[in-house]
């Protein structure tokens, strides 16, 4: 994902999330809070599409990527939208790394297996309810921009070839995070 | 037909085209390599003249190697060399013929000439039936040229073949080490010469070309039935090593055109059985064969010295300081001809201004199975002897570490895959063949610096080139798990336990022991690596 649309993403995040207060000093214009409770209601991508949350993060984005001739581009850009309005806080924490984290007691706080039930999601609507699913049990305590470059990464192996290095591709990344996180060793 | 007369082998020629040509083409400057059509042919023609120059036309001393090398003899002063041993290969004819038994054997029965070939599937196998990747019939009918060759390449490479079938002077199997020119399109006649040991370097008594000392097929056999019938070297004449005939063999050969199975071209000359008979020469003791490197018992040099022999797993720089390096100390010797290279003298590389290449081949035995045919090319560097065993030993830390991350990673990717991965059965040697071919290249830097290094008087590794080399290991050994572990990570189950295996291969490689002490050892800077 390039920076521009790294700003764009977390500027739009922004706009629906932080406080007024915050976002002046940002010269951010507050969202509407229409957008948050549309998005959230949204039961898959092309819902999200519909949604005016959804067109002020795409109308945003650089020519490049609106123009390009690929359903699955809009496809990944919805999703990102219907999963970011379910993060709550800024935060530096990685999805696969908040998810490892042990919890109370001795378990992750989310289980190996949702964990994994997410990393063998085989459809973009069952990526989308699995991952809301995900962000929804670590409290939306995650990095938005992170979690948008991760859904990218998914779309982008998503019916096409994965990449040749195992450690370069998403779900091995996230297994790691997850294990790492799990096994209680900081990175 | 005579075989240092007449035209009987194919040779390549610089043009690309093929002919068949007599054995004096091998000076002709045209010439480039020979034109077999098998691999184990190929190897066996380049032995056979190695072998032939050796015995009739050995320079005396390391000033006439280098002339000879520089400018090859005339065909005329070539063949007057070959004509003195010319009564030794015969082909056909009443007199003794070219690596056939002095006796007739008429009490043999004859059997099929396919048996002449290695990877032909044996008697045994025909009776059950399990002649399954190489059928019966390959080879059934051989232009007499083939059947020659053939019958060379067997009496070299001679498996053990049943009671009193003998192996080949340097056991079933043996790998041949040959110095090639840097460039494939060097004339035939510098690939050979390279290969032919000056008689400063290796000093033996003129040979006497009438003897069976020599040639064993010019008396009669040493029958090997009783004990006691063993030949040592000291038996007979260093030459011999060349001709060694461990079989007993005659073939039939008949009149009328015929196809040659092995070739596919028409023959007017062709065998198609030949009588054999067991209990042939059997060669015993250690032996120094100029073109095979041997390994011995360090602390009881006196016991047999081993031949190199192909292996499962193929030939990888594994093996690289075995086959030249020579060392007393860790019981290992390379083969003559790379020793001899290694003293022609200090600047040869440089006045070629080109690097020799080592050719190493052979079959791979189990016993009497062929399981494949191995030929790779080494680097060959130019190292004093005195500086041998210094540079040994720093070689085979390069190659122990290599081996140990390998059995890491080899270890960690049977943990991804199985519950009980110390129960789990099958070959998992393709990983290793992987992990060698892949980290290839960078342990020949590091052996260029290495050596490079001890001509400066230092045989180490600078802590930069160490740690080229430490993470070549690591992102050979953590690429190799991802491929195999990680390209499927299946259910939450076998997700945490690949995980957990790639944590301890990454542990392993960035703080295990060994790879403290070669980071100690090099004073390596340790840098923060995120793991």
């Amino acid at each position: 994902m390039d920076d521009h649309s790294k700003k764009v993403v977390l500027r739009w995040w922004q706009s629906m999330m932080s406080p007024p207060a915050q976002l002046s000093s940002l010269h951010i214009q507050p969202a509407p809070t229409s957008y948050k409770a549309q998005l959230k209601r949204c039961e898959s991508a092309d819902d999200a599409m519909l949604t005016d949350g959804f067109r002020a993060l795409w109308l945003n984005l650089s020519d490049e990527i609106i123009n390009q001739d690929n359903s699955r581009n809009i496809e990944c850009w919805a999703t990102i939208a219907a999963v970011l309005v379910h993060v709550k806080s800024e935060s530096k924490n990685k999805l696969a790394v908040a998810a490892g984290k042990k919890g109370e007691g001795d378990k992750s706080v989310v289980s190996e297996l949702r964990f994994s039930q997410l990393q063998n999601a085989k459809t973009p609507e069952d990526f989308l309810r699995r991952l809301r699913r995900v962000v929804q049990q670590v409290k939306g305590d995650v990095s938005a921009v992170d979690l948008a470059i991760d859904i990218q990464k998914w779309f982008s192996e998503y019916g096409q070839l994965r990449p040749r290095k195992a450690d370069k591709r998403i779900s091995v990344q996230w297994a790691m995070d997850y294990y790492r996180a799990a096994s209680g060793k900081r990175k | 037909m005579n075989l240092v007369q007449d035209p009987w082998l194919p040779f390549r020629l610089r043009n690309g085209s093929e002919r068949v040509l007599p054995m004096t083409a091998i000076c002709d400057p045209n010439v480039i390599d020979f034109a077999l059509p098998r691999a184990d042919f190929q190897g066996a023609a380049y032995q056979f003249a190695i072998g032939l120059l050796q015995t009739v036309f050995a320079p005396d001393d390391k000033y006439l190697w280098h002339d000879i090398y520089e400018q090859a003899p005339e065909p005329e002063v070539l063949q007057q060399a070959f004509d003195k041993a010319a009564h030794a290969f015969c082909a056909t004819g009443d007199g003794p013929l070219f690596m056939q038994d002095f006796d007739e054997l008429d009490a043999a029965k004859p059997t099929t000439v396919a048996g002449l070939l290695i990877e032909a599937p044996g008697a045994n196998g025909l009776k059950l039936n399990t002649d399954h990747f190489i059928k019966r019939g390959i080879g059934s009918v051989m232009s007499l040229e083939m059947a020659n060759i053939a019958l060379f390449t067997l009496q070299i490479n001679a498996p053990s073949g049943g009671q009193g079938h003998r192996t080949g002077l340097r056991g079933g199997g043996p790998l041949t080490t040959l110095v090639l020119p840097q460039h494939s399109n060097s004339s035939l006649w510098q690939k050979l010469w390279l290969n032919v040991i000056n008689r400063d370097k290796w000093r033996y008594e003129d040979p006497d070309l009438h003897s069976g000392l020599v040639f064993p097929w010019l008396a009669k056999t040493k029958s090997s039935d009783k004990k006691g019938t063993e030949i040592y070297a000291s038996d007979i004449h260093p030459l011999h090593m060349f001709w060694a005939m461990p079989r007993r063999i005659c073939l039939e050969v008949q009149q009328g055109e015929a196809i040659c199975q092995i070739t596919g071209k028409l023959a007017m000359q062709t065998v198609t059985e030949y009588r054999t008979q067991n209990f042939g020469g059997n060669y015993s003791g250690s032996w120094q064969h100029p073109l095979t490197p041997y390994k011995w018992n360090p602390k009881k040099p006196e016991e047999e010295h081993l031949s190199a022999k192909g292996q499962q797993g193929g030939i990888t720089y594994k093996i690289w300081d075995a086959l030249t390096l020579t060392s007393n100390e860790n019981g290992q010797q390379c083969a003559q001809v790379v020793n001899h290279y290694y003293s022609l003298c200090e600047g040869f590389a440089d006045i070629q201004s080109q690097v020799p290449r080592l050719w190493v081949f052979g079959y791979d035995m189990d016993n009497m199975k062929a399981r494949g045919w191995y030929s790779v090319s080494f680097p060959l560097f130019s190292v004093s002897t005195e500086q041998q065993e210094e540079i040994l030993n720093e070689v085979k830390s390069l190659q122990k570490l290599a081996a140990d991350s390998l059995w890491q990673c080899r270890t960690q990717i049977k943990t991804a895959w199985f519950d009980k991965p110390g129960d789990a059965k099958g070959d998992m040697s393709f990983i290793d063949l992987a992990f060698w071919q892949r980290s290839e290249a960078a342990f020949y830097n590091a052996v260029q610096h290495l050596i490079g290094n001890a001509v400066q008087g230092d045989p180490y590794l600078v802590a930069t080139q160490a740690n080229t080399w430490l993470k070549a290991l690591r992102n050979t050994a953590t690429d190799l798990f991802d491929e195999y572990a990680l390209s499927e990570l299946g259910s939450e189950r076998s997700m945490a336990k690949r995980i957990k295996a790639r944590q301890l291969l990454t542990g392993w490689l960035y703080g295990g022991k060994d790879i403290k002490t070669f980071i100690a050892n090099h004073k390596i800077e340790q840098l923060k690596e995120v793991v």
